[in-house]
């Protein structure tokens, strides 16, 4: 309930982030801080500085063009969960947005705080998977396929920060979740996404991390129908099993939400 | 009163009370007087309480379920800024400080008194239960007060433990306290063994389950809080306090633990956000802040963190029965046999023991004609949170073991599960009625009952 | 320490607190306003929820420092400036959608929320707006129902 001492200190710009990430070693950037200040909370994290982006409206903006929709760093979910102009482009992200926690954490956590933190059960990852998105930051632009590389571990580097995440805009898309039940957390989540040319199945909750189910992706690529993942099991090996559910629960969950977000996009009428 | 037939509708709109002539007001929905306050802030909770110049205090809790405390220093906490007092169980026992009471203690079947290791304020030499209390820090400020928790340093050879009721009274278990030679801490028995036995073997059906009442935590939204300021001119005590029982709580407080004259001590219980029997109990805490208050001068205020209250509310159930039922060819009951285990924790709490000795066993056959009953209910040491009163305490322990056999019996009959209860209700002519645990039920209708209920939910 | 400046419930507050002071204990000991309550560790309960620039927030999830320079406003500026109630505090009581009270606060504040988003809103949105917010007492349907009066009783306003 009580964090360790901290300082706390408002950047009045990006390049003022960076100047502080680099001169204090032990500071983190403070998006949102639903995660971050919940586990300081918890005296799990005890960084020196805070430098807080709350302030840095060049963050906040949201840009949608023909083929994509790019968040700003410090866009919160309660913005994409409620934008009609996501909605109509990528219906299946604004429903992501909006099954994150709760309103009150929705109007605080961040795209770029969520993305950066990777924790194996947050929704995101998937959608920056599955979307094939590019991640903006202070130096760089890194692939989704590369962003993420272990269990809270992104390919971030020390005093890098994420500026924006840029998504494709896919023909369909649909993500479930199988909520835990107390923190809404995702026991399994799965993102299908449907470009036309192929097909991205990305799946958080289940693992140490956001990973993509090739066999489903080929098998969806050659006929987008849920017949189509018939017989395909994830191995319950390199899943999680933990007090809130087993490995092979996992793996069973997966293969049911990926067929249901399939028929959610496929049982309105839509042509396999 | 009503007619049986006519089901009464419960209005869900209140009235003023200003409204009701005469002061006519039994049987009408009166709106609440404290809702206005509550609504609008007002309420009174005791972490609301500010008291001039409060200080606070932090526990060190065990993180062990059962361990040995080799060592304990407390040096680098006591010296941290500001703290200003640190308090193990060696300053508790130095001030002959005393201990909470266990009420209505529940013997062993042969009359021996019951195995009683009570919950200490301290524990001394050795933890039994994560979340047992190793250590006190009253500090300046909440955040001072929990950075020289940090500060104290314990060195624990750790024991083997038993979370599991159900094996509390295996050979091969860990004794939590090796001075009784068992985790047994009492055997009640009622009714007649023999006679049961005999009547369930020779039925026509026999129901036969395994049951485990798992452990509970209420949680409710506020967390238990002290708040207690000492005037030293007048020798007086004034504390707020998170309780369901703030007499009860000074009388325990004043004669088993401080020492004190009661009406040396004030305990004031403003709004309480939820209890449901766990804010009822004496418990430890408590007598931490009151004596700290005097010890430092000034007023101590203590508040659980959600994760404390995981680890030391009281907590509940936690059992594990085998019971049987035994049924003739038309569904009536001719016996019944129960053997449960209840876990009270790693020590006694102040009512743990009577709630599964003495309420348990009082509806253990329901409103059922149970010709023959063998109850037996052990109480044992598990490393885990001691166990209290909550939400019907023992009885809808004794309500599940009965209605899951009588259930059962119907399915396994093939009779129909009302069709079944009601051949087995006692009836209006048979109150007062003595079960066989020893209780009386004084008045009653039970087939009435049971009519409208089936009326009111469509069954 | 940190000088912080929050305009709670129309008055500025200006107080000096160590960085690590969470908005709920500004709001608490800062501003001296106790009806936000804390009732967790995990921003699971909801018991601590207050508008932050309009939208509803859990102040025991973020720094005092975060919300510098906003405004904030809690239970204690719900009723009118008369002080008589507003609805949505007229419609708990009316249906008892309160018993201990100690939740309370922050089902307002989650209530008014919705209401901003929502002003006529189904069964369902009530409950998902409320997913953040945990009662031990009443088990939530007088809740959901008093929410809902006083979404009429806004309307027809």
């Amino acid at each position: 309930m009580f964090m360790y001492s901290v300082k706390h200190q408002r950047a009045s710009s990006v390049a003022h982030v960076c100047e502080l990430l680099a001169a204090h070693p032990d500071a983190r950037p403070l998006a949102g801080g639903q995660s971050l200040i919940a586990g300081m909370k918890l005296r799990l994290s005890a960084p020196s500085l805070l430098v807080d982006l709350g302030g840095l409206r060049e963050l906040t903006t949201i840009q949608i063009d023909a083929q994509h929709v790019t968040l700003g760093a410090m866009v919160r979910h309660a913005q994409v969960a409620q934008s009609e102009a996501i909605r109509k482009v990528i219906p299946a992200l604004a429903s992501l947005a909006k099954g994150i926690g709760d309103p009150m954490v929705r109007n605080m956590g961040t795209v770029g705080g969520s993305v950066a933190n990777n924790d194996p059960a947050a929704d995101y990852p998937a959608a920056v998977v599955a979307l094939d998105a590019v991640v903006t930051t202070t130096t760089r632009e890194i692939a989704a396929d590369d962003f993420f590389v272990g269990m809270f571990e992104t390919a971030l580097l020390p005093g890098e920060l994420i500026t924006a995440v840029k998504f494709r805009i896919p023909k369909r898309a649909a993500y479930l979740k199988f909520k835990n039940p107390a923190s809404r957390f995702a026991m399994v989540g799965v993102f299908v996404a449907d470009f036309g040319s192929a097909v991205r199945v990305a799946v958080v909750g289940a693992s140490a991390g956001v990973f993509r189910v090739a066999e489903m992706e080929r098998a969806l690529g050659r006929r987008f129908h849920a017949a189509s993942l018939d017989g395909i099991e994830v191995s319950s090996a390199e899943l999680l099993s933990d007090l809130h559910s087993q490995a092979v629960y996992r793996a069973h969950l997966i293969a049911v939400l990926a067929k249901r977000a399939v028929q959610s996009l496929t049982e309105s009428g839509s042509k396999p | 009163m009503n007619d049986a037939d006519t089901p009464r509708v419960i209005a869900t709109e209140g009235i003023e009370a200003s409204t009701v002539e005469d002061a006519q007001y039994i049987g009408k929905p009166l709106l609440r007087t404290e809702d206005r306050r509550l609504l609008t802030g007002k309420g009174r909770y005791v972490d609301d309480v500010v008291l001039p110049g409060m200080a606070w205090c932090a526990f060190l809790r065990s993180s062990h379920a059962h361990a040995l405390i080799t060592r304990i220093d407390t040096q680098a906490a006591r010296e941290a800024p500001e703290v200003l007092r640190v308090i193990t169980a060696d300053e508790w026992a130095a001030a002959d400080m005393g201990a909470l009471t266990v009420v209505h203690p529940m013997p062993f079947s042969d009359g021996r008194p019951m195995n009683t290791a009570t919950r200490p304020v301290f524990a001394r030499h050795k933890v039994n239960h994560v979340g047992d209390i190793i250590a006190a820090v009253v500090a300046n400020t909440r955040e001072a007060a929990q950075d020289a928790v940090e500060l104290i340093q314990v060195e624990f050879e750790e024991l083997q433990s038993n979370v599991d009721v159900a094996k509390a009274l295996d050979q091969a278990t860990p004794l939590v306290h090796e001075q009784f030679g068992s985790n047994a801490v009492f055997d009640v028995r009622k009714g007649d063994e023999a006679a049961t036995r005999a009547a369930i073997d020779g039925a026509h059906k026999i129901v036969e389950l395994e049951l485990r009442s798992n452990r509970l935590a209420a949680n409710p939204i506020e967390p238990r809080s002290y708040a207690c300021s000492y005037d030293a001119s007048e020798e007086r005590y004034t504390l707020y306090a998170t309780t369901q029982q703030p007499h009860y709580l000074r009388r325990s407080l004043a004669v088993y633990a401080l020492f004190i004259p009661e009406h040396k001590l004030q305990v004031i219980a403003p709004n309480v956000g939820g209890s449901f029997g766990i804010k009822g109990n004496f418990p430890v805490e408590v007598a931490t802040v009151v004596w700290a208050s005097r010890l430092v001068g000034r007023p101590v205020k203590w508040t659980a963190t959600r994760s404390e209250s995981m680890m030391s509310d009281t907590q509940a159930r936690d059992h594990f029965t085998k019971a049987r039922m035994g049924f003739d060819a038309d569904g009536r009951i001719v016996g019944m046999e129960v053997d449960t285990l209840a876990a009270l924790g790693g020590y006694l709490s102040n009512f743990a023991p009577s709630i599964p000795g003495n309420s348990y066993p009082q509806t253990i056959t329901g409103l059922y004609r149970t010709p023959n009953l063998f109850f037996r209910v052990r109480g044992v040491y598990t490393n885990t949170v001691p166990v209290d009163a909550y939400r019907g305490s023992g009885r809808p322990e004794a309500t599940w073991v009965n209605e899951r056999l009588v259930e059962n019996g119907a399915r396994e009959l093939g009779i129909d599960v009302v069709d079944l209860r009601k051949k087995n209700l006692i009836g209006p002519q048979d109150f007062p009625y003595r079960t066989l645990s020893g209780r009386s039920y004084d008045s009653g209708n039970p087939p009435l009952l049971l009519e409208k209920l089936l009326t009111l939910s469509g069954y | 320490m940190a000088t912080i400046s929050i305009r709670v419930n129309g008055t500025q507050v200006t107080r000096e607190m160590e960085d690590r002071t969470l908005l709920v204990h500004f709001i608490r000991e800062g501003a001296g306003l106790t009806g936000t309550h804390v009732g967790c560790d995990t921003a699971q309960c909801g018991a601590c929820t207050v508008h932050l620039d309009g939208r509803a927030v859990k102040s025991c999830n973020q720094l005092a420092a975060q919300a510098n320079g906003g405004e904030v406003r809690t239970i204690e500026g719900v009723a009118n400036d008369d002080g008589s109630l507003h609805a949505i505090q007229v419609a708990f009581r009316q249906h008892h959608g309160l018993q201990c009270g100690y939740c309370t606060p922050g089902m307002v504040m989650s209530a008014l929320d919705l209401l901003r988003l929502h002003p006529t809103p189904t069964e369902e949105e009530i409950a998902g707006h409320l997913d953040g917010n945990l009662c031990r007492c009443t088990g939530y349907y007088n809740i959901v129902k008093s929410i809902q009066t006083a979404a009429r009783m806004m309307a027809g306003a």
